[in-house]
């Protein structure tokens, strides 16, 4: 990928290529090809230390790779020019905004650096959250402060928003109100969401996309309906023999839950209860399964404890 | 950028406001204790001390409260240029210190000026834009510190120290701090980047991050080595609890220079006597111990106040009439006195060189030639006179004049049978009862040639014999340092010279050079790490030092002996340094350039160099990175069973 400050229209609001970053011998990031096509929400999923704040925090170009490239709306994240960065809009997860600003002088200080503000936006997300203009950031409670925080990003029209987990640690009403705002965004503006979270619920109500990040690597991609549709869950009293782990086609996960086994598994059909039973499995009956647990299923795969399952 | 500037202003105001007050409040008792323009040398650097530390913490807080990442993120992910984001910050900054430190300087300035009757000359005024010049200094300070995640960029402190010591004069003050400002601006703007803590990315700044740290270490280092060889020595000698009972005096040989230092006056004396062969030498030893010695003290002035120096003014130019209760001070704009009642702080009027007071007997003060300083309320010394003032007849008398070309190091010094003064390359013996009686020009009694330059003799010792004085010269203070010899000469003045030129009847009765006491190495210890440093200190010293008495010149630099072993030492340390660079650049996967710069670098500034590289050049992380990967993928293939892909 050749480098380029020069912003031009691409297919792709994020492109990474090769993109490796380490701290010291640790891996953050492994060779990650990622390509966010424009438009939608593009959910991020991953556990603790997957790389996800790494590679929000490379793409910004507030941190350097330590191999490969990236690109965002088309430039060089290393060398991303102010324009650019006027048409990324960011919210982080602590929402942290300068305590001592009050929300007015903060909208003023957007509003004139951004040729796209819309006062409306702004004035409309922050009569979810009930924050008045004279009051300090200080003095705000983590749910407003995250209402301001949407609010502004919001207000610039970005044509990417970034989003790390900007839930987190906020009640149902205010949850309901970042929610509310984002469809309301994604609806009017053409604007591409990046949106991490742990929250599957939120995921599976706003994605359109769904990229899950293990250990640095993309190891997923797809929408979240189709992960949901791959994935099923089946119970079992038991097998009649030990079974090899790797015996199970597709595992993800495996567990006891009230004296039956429960197996969730990626790619089977109906035929499936007839292999478990094959391998000496009894009481064989699917389950259905949630978007929350086949992700956490997903996630957890490599986790999956026990090398021989009980009988 | 103007909201982003405004939104500091805010953050601070309360504090900045709440800081002028108090400042405001503290120079207005000052003022009223004492004159504000008026305190001495280290008062003076206390209180510029004070500002530079305030800018520092206040870059050190300011930028530190951005580090947390995601404020870092609010204030640089916004559509305004890196540079218009940190010119806000600093102009921020620099409101805020006009208002803290500038604008109350200023009003306290004009205050004494207009109301309080005191003289406030022009040279006072710039004090203000120097404080705030300092104060933005280190606050640039502050900001690379807390920008980057480098501590030892600490030593860039180094920079501003050396150059701020400079006694400059007038507008030329702001030429060095200009300097100072630029450079550690640039560093803070270099180390300000969208990568918070990233490593300087231009040569240009590594080079100027660089010099100032290498130069600290050479001082760190020569410290060390110090310190490591007296635990040594003290050690070695009277075991590990031998710190609180080891004795320095009683541990340098006999004859050598550190051993002649550590002597009281009579010892050192007779120690130069006994070190000549000739019989008056032996026959001077008997008298010696019923004589009286004494060593001429200093302070050594080196430096003269100098017309519209603004600091650091070592001496004092201000007399005390305690009788008619007016305190005068001395004005460089008119070179007059300007006399204030000690209780009314009311002006009482103007003396002059003569003595004369503004409208006494009809008479305009004569203006002063050259900046004097006040020596025992009673002497004005200029570099080249000394006159002695009569406070009660309004009279000031020349007692003294030194030939062209020569410039006082100590002016009269009186010790019992004996006034003494001293150029910069005569000592000159006056009958006290000249001093007391007389009112005219004093002729001195007896001179002699200093046998090197001042700066380089490190004690006078004088004793009054039967028919004659003994001189004896310890000479050798530099020569720690690498420069000018040691060697203690003594001289025999015949009483009743009066008037004769420089040496004349001086009889040199004994004479020998004095051994090093420190081996070669331990002298030459900061050319051995690094030459280049070392002269350009050496170099800097000599054009802008503040000590005219203990800098080198560019002839002593020339003509310093090094011996030849020092020489191939230096070259191999060089070479060392240079090999640990290349290994170092090697370890962490430096390529190219980088390799070059900081191999060429270590050859260069020495050791220094190389602990610098230690500590500043980051790992390439994209060769390291290959270098995990590779060996996290071998441990995969080779030890883990081998996964199916997961991809959907």
């Amino acid at each position: 990928m050749s480098k380029t400050i020069r912003s031009e229209y691409t297919e792709h609001a994020i492109e990474t290529e090769a993109l490796t970053k380490c701290y010291g011998r640790k891996l953050a990031l492994r060779n990650l090809g990622l390509r966010v096509t424009r438009g939608g929400v593009h959910a991020l999923v991953g556990s603790n230390g997957a790389g996800k704040s790494t590679l929000f925090r490379i793409l910004l170009g507030m941190l350097g790779p330590s191999h490969g490239h990236s690109r965002v709306l088309g430039v060089d994240s290393t060398e991303l020019d102010p324009d650019t960065r006027g048409r990324i809009g960011l919210v982080t997860e602590e929402h942290t905004l300068p305590g001592w600003m009050s929300v007015r002088s903060l909208m003023a200080l957007q509003r004139d650096m951004y040729r796209r503000w819309c006062r409306g936006t702004f004035d409309e997300v922050l009569g979810h959250f009930n924050v008045l203009p004279e009051q300090k950031v200080k003095q705000l409670s983590r749910g407003e402060r995250a209402g301001v925080s949407l609010a502004l990003a919001l207000a610039q029209r970005p044509e990417l928003l970034i989003l790390d987990e900007p839930t987190l640690g906020l009640d149902v009403v205010a949850k309901q109100a970042v929610l509310e705002s984002l469809l309301f965004a994604g609806e009017r503006d053409d604007c591409t969401i990046v949106y991490c979270s742990h929250q599957m619920d939120e995921i599976e109500r706003l994605a359109d996309h769904l990229m899950i990040l293990e250990a640095g690597e993309l190891v997923c991609r797809s929408s979240p309906e189709e992960l949901w549709r791959r994935v099923s869950c089946w119970t079992l009293a038991g097998f009649a023999e030990a079974v090899a782990f790797n015996a199970i086609p597709g595992l993800l996960s495996w567990r006891t839950v009230d004296d039956r086994e429960e197996v969730v598994v990626l790619d089977q059909d109906d035929s499936f209860g007839q292999c478990l039973r094959g391998l000496g499995a009894a009481d064989v009956h699917r389950r259905p399964i949630g978007f929350d647990r086949a992700v956490n299923a997903y996630l957890s795969r490599n986790h999956t404890s026990p090398s021989q399952p009980r009988n | 950028m103007k909201h982003l500037m405004a939104g500091e202003l805010v953050r601070f105001r309360n504090l900045a406001l709440a800081f002028a007050l108090v400042h405001l409040i503290v120079l207005r008792i000052s003022v009223s204790i004492y004159p504000l323009f008026e305190q001495d040398a280290a008062k003076t650097s206390l209180g510029i001390l004070s500002y530079a530390l305030l800018g520092l913490l206040f870059g050190l807080y300011q930028m530190s409260t951005y580090r947390r990442p995601n404020l870092w993120a609010w204030l640089i992910h916004r559509p305004l240029p890196m540079a218009k984001i940190f010119l806000a910050l600093s102009m921020a900054a620099a409101l805020l210190a006009l208002a803290v430190v500038v604008l109350p300087i200023f009003l306290m300035t004009v205050y004494t000026d207009l109301l309080s009757g005191q003289w406030v000359d022009g040279r006072h005024y710039l004090m203000a834009p120097f404080l705030f010049g300092l104060v933005m200094a280190f606050y640039s300070l502050g900001c690379f510190i807390a920008a980057g995640t480098n501590r030892l960029a600490v030593l860039v402190g180094a920079l501003p120290i050396f150059f701020l010591t400079r006694a400059a004069v007038g507008q030329w003050i702001f030429v060095p701090l200009l300097v100072v400002l630029l450079w550690l601006g640039y560093l803070a703007f270099a180390a300000f980047g969208a990568e918070l803590g990233g490593p300087l990315r231009s040569r240009w700044a590594r080079l100027a991050a660089v010099l100032p740290i290498g130069y600290a270490l050479l001082f760190v280092l020569s410290f060390g080595i110090v310190l490591v060889r007296s635990t040594y020595i003290i050690v070695k000698e009277h075991g590990p609890l031998g710190f609180s009972t080891f004795a320095w005096n009683d541990y340098w040989e006999a004859g050598t220079l550190p051993h002649v230092e550590y002597l009281g006056a009579d010892e050192a004396l007779a120690h130069g006597l006994r070190l000549g062969d000739s019989e008056r030498s032996q026959a001077l030893l008997p008298q010696l111990a019923l004589s009286d010695v004494f060593e001429l003290p200093g302070p050594r002035f080196s430096r003269f106040p100098r017309r519209h120096q603004p600091f650091f003014v070592d001496q004092r130019h201000e007399l005390i009439d305690l009788e008619k209760e007016i305190r005068w001070t001395f004005s460089h704009d008119q070179m007059l006195f300007y006399g204030n009642g000690m209780r009314s702080g009311k002006p009482v009027g103007r003396m002059g060189l003569d003595g004369t007071v503004e409208g006494v007997g009809g008479k305009a003060p004569r203006p002063f030639h050259d900046v004097p300083f006040v020596v025992a309320n009673r002497f004005l010394v200029s570099p080249r006179q000394i006159r002695e003032l009569d406070l009660d007849r309004t009279t000031s008398d020349l007692r003294f004049e030194l030939p062209k070309d020569e410039v006082f190091t100590t002016p009269f010094v009186e010790h019992r049978s004996l006034v003494v003064a001293k150029s910069q390359t005569t000592l000159y013996l006056f009958d006290p009862r000249d001093l007391e009686l007389g009112t005219g020009l004093m002729q001195p009694q007896m001179t002699v040639a200093l046998p090197d330059v001042a700066r380089n003799i490190s004690r006078i010792l004088i004793a009054e014999m039967v028919d004659s004085y003994l001189v004896s010269f310890v000479v050798g203070s530099q020569s720690s340092r690498g420069y000018h010899g040691a060697f203690q000469r003594t001289v025999e003045l015949p009483i009743g010279g009066s008037g004769e030129p420089a040496d004349a009847g001086a009889q040199v009765v004994a004479e020998a050079p004095l051994a090093q006491g420190f081996p070669a190495w331990y002298r030459h210890r900061k050319f051995l790490l690094s030459p280049v440093l070392q002269h350009l200190h050496d170099l800097v010293w000599t054009a802008i030092g503040p000590h005219r008495d203990t800098r080198v010149t560019w002839n002593d630099i020339v003509a310093k002996p090094v011996p030849a072993a020092i020489f191939v030492g230096t070259l191999l340390i060089a070479l060392l340094s240079a090999f640990g660079a290349a290994w170092l650049a090697h370890r962490r996967h430096l390529e190219g350039r980088d390799r070059r710069f900081w191999i060429l670098l270590a050859l260069f500034l020495g050791v220094p160099g190389l602990v610098a590289f230690a500590f500043l050049a980051r790992r390439n992380e994209r060769q390291e990175a290959a270098q995990v990967e590779s060996s996290s993928r071998a441990m995969t293939l080779g030890l883990l069973p081998q996964q199916e892909s997961w991809t959907l």
